[in-house]
């Protein structure tokens, strides 16, 4: 079995979205500079500057992947936006394009988009989104307040009770606009750096939903970290047991080792998945470890091909080609 | 002064703290004018915003604190009594704390002031007291032409083996620091730095990614972060493009981070040079050439697997330096981490051989 738990989707046109707005909100999107950065973020997710490459988005995954999972990095994209009234009319317009063109109702499944700034309507939408069956996870854009904050409960009360995972993803403007997360240190100016450092948003927000206590809250959440590799979670597991020790007396309500949360309710893509060789070679050899780690091609980015992913993790490979039926859980794992 | 002896090998602890006792304790070091100032409006001499990040406990260790009354490592006897000579350290390398306090200064010029009184204090009451001592003279960013200015001033002084650079909000592969990368390969120093306490308290500050965490020991877990963002920088930017001598030490930042770090870093610039148009090798290369890293707090780790893949990275061996990070909460104790933790290949170098590549023979001037 093949699970891809990590593909993007984009319209290629705001014109695409038009069907799904009132004809006020048409009016207000239906600017050139607005229109010219959709059609650009279709060609990338917004890492760069670079935009116009010409890649195939949105096409459905080859024919030997079992179930996929599609988020649409414009809809995360909102993360650096000013107006959140206007974001979250725009993901929701890409939610009901999602509902039509980008999943069905067996095995490929798109993710639907909240505004992490309003977690009151994002419940909403995730309760209104999964009557349809055609949604895999909830797709959280990254903001400033990390995702262990009790802010966030609507949110993944929703998620719980729709039996849908949150995955979490990186837009590509985190470390570069102003409202998006920043990464570590101060600002950095270049994209190749930005990448590089990516991995921390998704370290911050583990050590965060641990010590935050949500898994007592919800302990039946899931939770996807998705396009931020996996090689740096020991090191980072490590830390967070060790502070945990020194510091358990500060968090009374985490009951046990952090890191016991995050091999019961965290999951980890694979891609790029050519950098953690080592680490899955030497670090990763216990069940529980190992179950973390699920396929995402991050197609059509720069994506692994299942082809890659068995050239990396040799023998190894089917068990996490297969993991990520785990995380996308029971709802769409009836469908397969 | 110590005597290497044939069964024991010298040991150089590349982090403790030092502190002054008394503002009075500064005051001769500095300009009349100055001495006024801080005499005037108190000096604030550290960076951590306590109303925010408060330490559940204490951020010292108790039995640290000396009999005279003052704050733990304001007495270089009790230091020396307690934790030089229990494990025979043959050099302990000086970062004065209190400086840490003016990354939260705005006033440039009051954090020169601060900090060259400082060195000049560390020095003769430490460095000159004990040749187990050696300091890493401290300086701002505020002003990289005075810090610069700093440096030299305190180049091929007995006993100064670094620089301890602060960190305001600017990355440190910034080209606004290369006056003071300049000025440490003109004298032969590596730059060290270490975490401040500044770190996602202020504006001025680096941070950690995705936000604020909520406690200090939340915000503990992932301060390693802000070393790594710091050597991603001084790669993508060119530093050691610029400077091919210039030397970086950073300490209590942790290790284990590194090598996935560096995996991503050498598949990106791989897949994609153009990207990093200043970086002309793999970046693997620079950080394998350029620095060191020191081992508090080291990791504690379960299974001899783990143990083995934390030291297994290329050229891990050349870039470990030990410290305890005395008199902190979380010191290490060099005995149990030298004998219990740090593989036997590669003790020797840890224990010194490394210290004397980074810093140069002089760190080891009590060997006699």
């Amino acid at each position: 079995m093949i699970v891809d738990c990590d593909r993007h989707v984009a319209v290629r046109d705001y014109a695409e979205l038009n069907p799904y707005m009132t004809e006020s909100w048409r009016r207000h999107f239906e600017r050139d500079e607005f229109m010219g950065s959709v059609r650009e973020a279709a060609a990338h997710v917004r890492m760069t500057d670079r935009f116009g490459d010409e890649v195939d988005v949105g096409s459905p995954p080859g024919p030997d992947v079992d179930l996929s999972l599609s988020v649409s990095h414009q809809g995360l994209t909102i993360n650096g936006w000013s107006d959140q009234v206007a974001a979250k009319t725009f993901v929701e317009a890409l939610n009901s394009y999602a509902e039509e063109h980008w999943s069905d109702d067996q095995a490929r499944k798109a993710a639907v988009v909240v505004n992490a700034n309003d977690p009151v309507w994002s419940a909403e939408v995730i309760r209104r989104r999964a009557r349809s069956g055609r949604f895999g996870a909830v797709a959280l854009p990254l903001i400033p307040t990390l995702m262990g904050v009790d802010s966030f409960d609507p949110i993944y009360a929703a998620a719980v009770e729709v039996g849908l995972p949150v995955v979490a993803h990186f837009s590509g403007v985190e470390g570069h606009y102003l409202g998006a997360p920043s990464l570590g240190g101060g600002v950095h100016g270049t994209a190749f750096a930005r990448a590089a450092l990516m991995p921390q948003l998704a370290e911050t927000n583990i050590t965060s939903l641990c010590l935050g206590g949500t898994f007592e809250t919800f302990p039946d959440l899931r939770v996807l970290f998705s396009g931020f590799g996996f090689g740096w979670l020991p090191s980072l597991l490590w830390r967070l047991d060790r502070e945990w020790r020194t510091f358990r007396h500060d968090v009374p309500w985490v009951k046990r080792p952090p890191s016991e949360y995050v091999l019961e309710s965290i999951w980890l893509t694979t891609w790029p998945a050519a950098e953690s060789s080592a680490e899955w070679g030497s670090l990763f050899s216990e069940d529980a470890l190992r179950g973390r780690v699920v396929f995402g091609s991050h197609d059509p980015f720069d994506g692994d091909s299942v082809e890659t992913l068995r050239t990396v993790l040799g023998q190894d490979a089917e068990e996490v080609l297969a993991n990520g039926a785990a995380v996308l859980g029971p709802v769409v794992g009836a469908g397969v | 002064m110590t005597v290497a002896t044939p069964n024991r090998l010298p040991l150089v602890d590349c982090d403790v703290h030092p502190m002054y006792e008394r503002l009075e304790d500064l005051l001769p070091y500095m300009s009349s004018a100055w001495r006024r100032h801080f005499e005037d409006r108190g000096v604030r001499p550290y960076a951590r915003a306590r109303d925010r990040y408060n330490h559940p406990n204490k951020t010292f260790r108790v039995d640290a604190l000396p009999g005279s009354g003052g704050a733990a490592g304001s007495d270089r006897d009790h230091t020396l009594a307690t934790h030089i000579e229990p494990f025979n350290i043959a050099s302990a390398l000086l970062l004065p704390q209190q400086p840490y306090g003016v990354t939260a200064w705005g006033d440039a010029a009051a954090a020169n002031a601060f900090t060259a009184a400082n060195n000049d204090f560390f020095r003769e009451f430490w460095v000159d007291y004990d040749d187990r001592f050696t300091l890493a003279v401290t300086v701002s960013p505020h002003d990289p032409a005075a810090a610069a200015a700093e440096i030299r001033r305190h180049a091929g002084q007995p006993g100064v083996v670094a620089v301890q650079l602060l960190l305001l909000d600017r990355m440190m592969g910034d080209s606004s620091f290369d006056p003071i990368y300049e000025a440490a390969c003109e004298a032969n120093l590596p730059v060290a730095v270490h975490q401040s306490g500044s770190e996602g308290c202020y504006y001025s500050s680096q941070t950690v990614a995705g936000g604020v965490p909520r406690s200090y020991g939340e915000r503990h877990v992932v301060l390693t972060q802000v070393g790594a963002a710091n050597v991603v920088d001084m790669i993508v930017n060119g530093v050691f493009e610029r400077f091919p001598e210039l030397r970086v030490v950073m300490v209590e930042w942790g290790f284990s981070w590194l090598a996935p770090l560096l995996a991503r870093m050498d598949l990106f610039w791989q897949r994609d040079p153009g990207a990093a148009p200043r970086v002309g090798k793999l970046p693997g290369e620079y950080v394998r050439k350029h620095f060191t890293f020191t081992t508090q707090p080291l990791d504690e780790l379960e299974t001899r697997e783990e143990w083995d893949a934390l030291f297994a990275p290329e050229g891990l061996d050349r870039m470990l330096l030990f410290s305890s990070d005395y008199p902190h909460y979380d010191t290490d104790d060099p005995n149990f981490v030298i004998r219990s933790r740090i593989p036997a290949d590669i003790r020797e170098a840890v224990c010194f051989g490394n210290a004397v590549e980074t810093f140069g023979p002089q760190v080891l001037r009590s060997v006699r």
